[in-house]
């Protein structure tokens, strides 16, 4: 594709400065994502894929968070450490993101139509009028009945899913390029969520907004994604196209979490597991950070760091020597 | 097979009380006549959506909770008529695994303290076997003797779940309550935690009663599954029939919800279930989930269908199959 990214991380890398010295979360990631695609971020807690979200977003608590080093252009703009001025300007307006419990991300004091209205005023120059119309046109847009009677309840009146509903309104309403929802869907029951990821796709189709979902379920992103990114403590470990990497996923890590899966549509004796336990972010600092709980690893493994390498099929990159190039291979 | 806990009509209402004088003025019905039995051995899974009373099910078995209305018999004990005394038995013979693992271990207790406790609280053994016993339990869920010395905090969500088992299975029980007992964990962990339940299943001869909301899940550790939906139970059966032929409207749509890890067959069905879960203090009358189903007729809008057994084994409460019983 020669198409310009909407969104392009390069080199990545956010740490926290703890007691313990420093603790690089995400460590040397890069990814991009276009304009109309959805992305899906998948890890195990700890990844580093919030923290990647968090540092797009430019709300990395400082201290004890900073971004070390890399770029983050959007539209071919660097937008890291930009004065928060100017940072105020695109998020919301540009770059939208969604959280995980839509109860904590709104706020209890006001009613559904002032928050979405504060939303909309704070990057657009329209009066108020316009913005409560622009607000229930969102709010039907993205499913809700009785639209009108809605701006005037407040967060605790709804449902967790009409909630999220408004958090997905709330964050499309300034028409974002790009839209970061972490773990949408989690906090909310299976029919709901199948609900709210249809209306995401929906959004994704017919408003071309680039969407990155964050996740753990490898699931919601077989159902919704165009291209996976799978981070393992810190780093990316494996990045493909969807088919792709269900079909014929490389690395050790994507095997084993798609094999741990349990499968809706069959009964295993044994559940095939990942020995060994999710590493804290910055407990490993040699080799591989996958080596100690992988089952192929070989004495390079826990001295190198491998590179990602790229695979036979377009755009897909597996960091695991097991895949290296000859001429890297020792 | 036989029978270890038979639950008959169990009712658990929770009063809203409002007004100046705090008086009632309404019911939760969290749990609205539900009856099953759990046979001696098995694993019976029990699903719902949140607020569905699938937890409040597990809590009135160990009599956490106190019934409204109905019968639960355990070993010939009826569990609602006990006392305060004969309770406390009961809860060596039964035993609840917390879904937070973080939150169900105390935080100033050494694993060690942890374990020996319900020994302790049950009048078991001498110091010296209880010690051993303890022990002995730690390296049976997969950790090590020197983990004893160490506090909650040290550990991952994964080992924190195997001491809760450890916990759970320090009296011996004979049924174990298991309640969202992997929902916290991650996907590589999450296996780990399950083929652990399977075998101290087969090695200690347990029973369990597994909720959970993830139908995945259920379906690798259960032997039989019921799908509870607003407080009652709408499908009760085998596993393998509950998963391949779901008779009840709301199984399948259930089913059909749950996202499968493979892009090659994105949703079958592309329909939705519409509209939410209802509020359990106000159900709707006749059929709970007549407001969102598909196949909705006259009568489920009047009257609450009975939880029958259509097949052998294979309960249901739908109008619909009542209907084909009777041509």
């Amino acid at each position: 594709m020669d198409r310009e990214p909407i969104l392009e991380i390069k080199g990545l890398r956010t740490s926290f400065f703890t007691d313990d010295g420093e603790v690089p979360a995400v460590d040397d990631v890069s990814l991009y994502v276009h304009e109309g695609e959805m992305l899906g971020i998948v890890g195990e807690s700890g990844c580093g894929k919030s923290v990647t979200s968090l540092s797009i977003m430019g709300l990395i608590p400082s201290p004890p968070g900073k971004i070390v080093d890399g770029d983050i252009l959007y539209q071919g703009n660097n937008i890291v450490n930009l004065p928060e001025k100017k940072m105020r300007a695109i998020r919301g307006n540009d770059i939208a993101m969604i959280f995980q419990e839509p109860m904590t991300s709104l706020n209890p004091l006001f009613s559904i139509g002032n928050q979405l209205i504060e939303a909309i005023r704070t990057h657009q120059n329209v009066s108020k009028k316009a913005a409560w119309d622009k607000s229930v046109e969102m709010l039907k847009l993205v499913g809700l009945p009785r639209a009108e009677e809605l701006m005037d309840d407040y967060p605790h009146q709804l449902s967790g899913g009409m909630r999220q509903r408004v958090m997905i309104a709330m964050a499309m309403i300034c028409e974002p390029s790009v839209l970061i929802a972490d773990e949408p869907t989690t906090a909310l029951d299976v029919t709901i969520q199948k609900q709210i990821l249809q209306l995401m796709k929906e959004l994704n189709q017919k408003l071309n907004t680039a969407i990155i979902m964050i996740t753990h379920d490898l699931g919601v992103v077989a159902e919704v994604c165009d291209r996976v990114v799978v981070m393992y403590s810190g780093k990316i470990v494996e990045t493909a196209d969807i088919h792709t990497l269900y079909k014929d996923p490389k690395h050790p890590y994507t095997k084993g979490l798609l094999a741990s899966i349990p499968d809706l549509r069959k009964k295993s004796e044994k559940l095939y597991s990942i020995p060994g336990n999710v590493p804290k972010p910055g407990s490993i600092t040699e080799g591989c950070r996958f080596a100690p709980r992988c089952e192929m690893a070989f004495e390079r493994c826990f001295q190198e760091d491998p590179a990602l390498y790229p695979c036979s099929s377009d755009e897909h990159e597996v960091r695991c020597f097991l895949h290296a190039p000859e001429e890297v291979k020792p | 097979m036989s029978t270890l806990v038979e639950v008959k009509n169990l009712k658990k209402y929770f009063p809203i009380t409002g007004g100046v004088l705090d008086r009632k003025i309404g019911d939760i019905k969290a749990v609205d006549n539900i009856s099953f039995t759990i046979r001696k051995g098995e694993t019976l899974g029990l699903v719902g959506e949140s607020g569905s009373g699938k937890s409040t099910t597990g809590r009135l078995l160990l009599r956490l909770l106190e019934a409204t209305d109905g019968s639960i018999t355990f070993e010939e004990k009826e569990v609602t008529k006990l006392s305060t005394k004969e309770v406390k038995a009961l809860r060596e013979d039964m035993q609840l695994i917390f879904q937070d693992p973080f939150a169900s271990l105390n935080p100033r207790h050494t694993v060690e303290k942890i374990l020996e406790e319900p020994l302790i609280v049950h009048k078991k053994g001498t110091k010296e076997e209880r010690k051993k016993m303890v022990r002995k339990m730690i390296e049976v869920v997969g950790l090590d003797s020197y983990h004893l010395k160490r506090y909650p905090h040290q550990f991952s969500g994964g080992q924190r779940q195997r001491i809760g088992i450890a916990r759970a299975l320090m009296t011996q029980p004979k049924l174990i309550i298991a309640d969202e007992p992997v929902s916290a964990l991650d996907v590589s962990i999450q296996s780990q935690v399950l083929n652990l339940l399977k075998d101290l299943q087969e090695e200690f001869k347990l029973t369990y009663l597994f909720i959970a909301h993830d139908l995945s899940v259920v379906r690798q550790i259960s032997d039989r599954v019921g799908v509870m939906y607003l407080g009652t139970l709408v499908e009760l059966t085998d596993a393998e029939k509950l998963y391949e032929k779901p008779l009840h409207p709301y199984t399948e749509a259930l089913l059909s919800a749950v996202p499968i890890p493979d892009p090659e067959v994105k949703s079958q069905s592309e329909d939705v279930l519409g509209g939410e879960i209802p509020s359990p203090s106000n159900p709707p009358k006749g059929c709970v989930f007549h407001t969102r189903c598909k196949a909705c007729m006259e009568i489920c809008k009047k009257v609450r269908p009975e939880f029958k057994e259509m097949e052998p084994g294979h309960y249901v409460a739908c109008h619909l199959y009542e209907e084909d019983m009777q041509h």
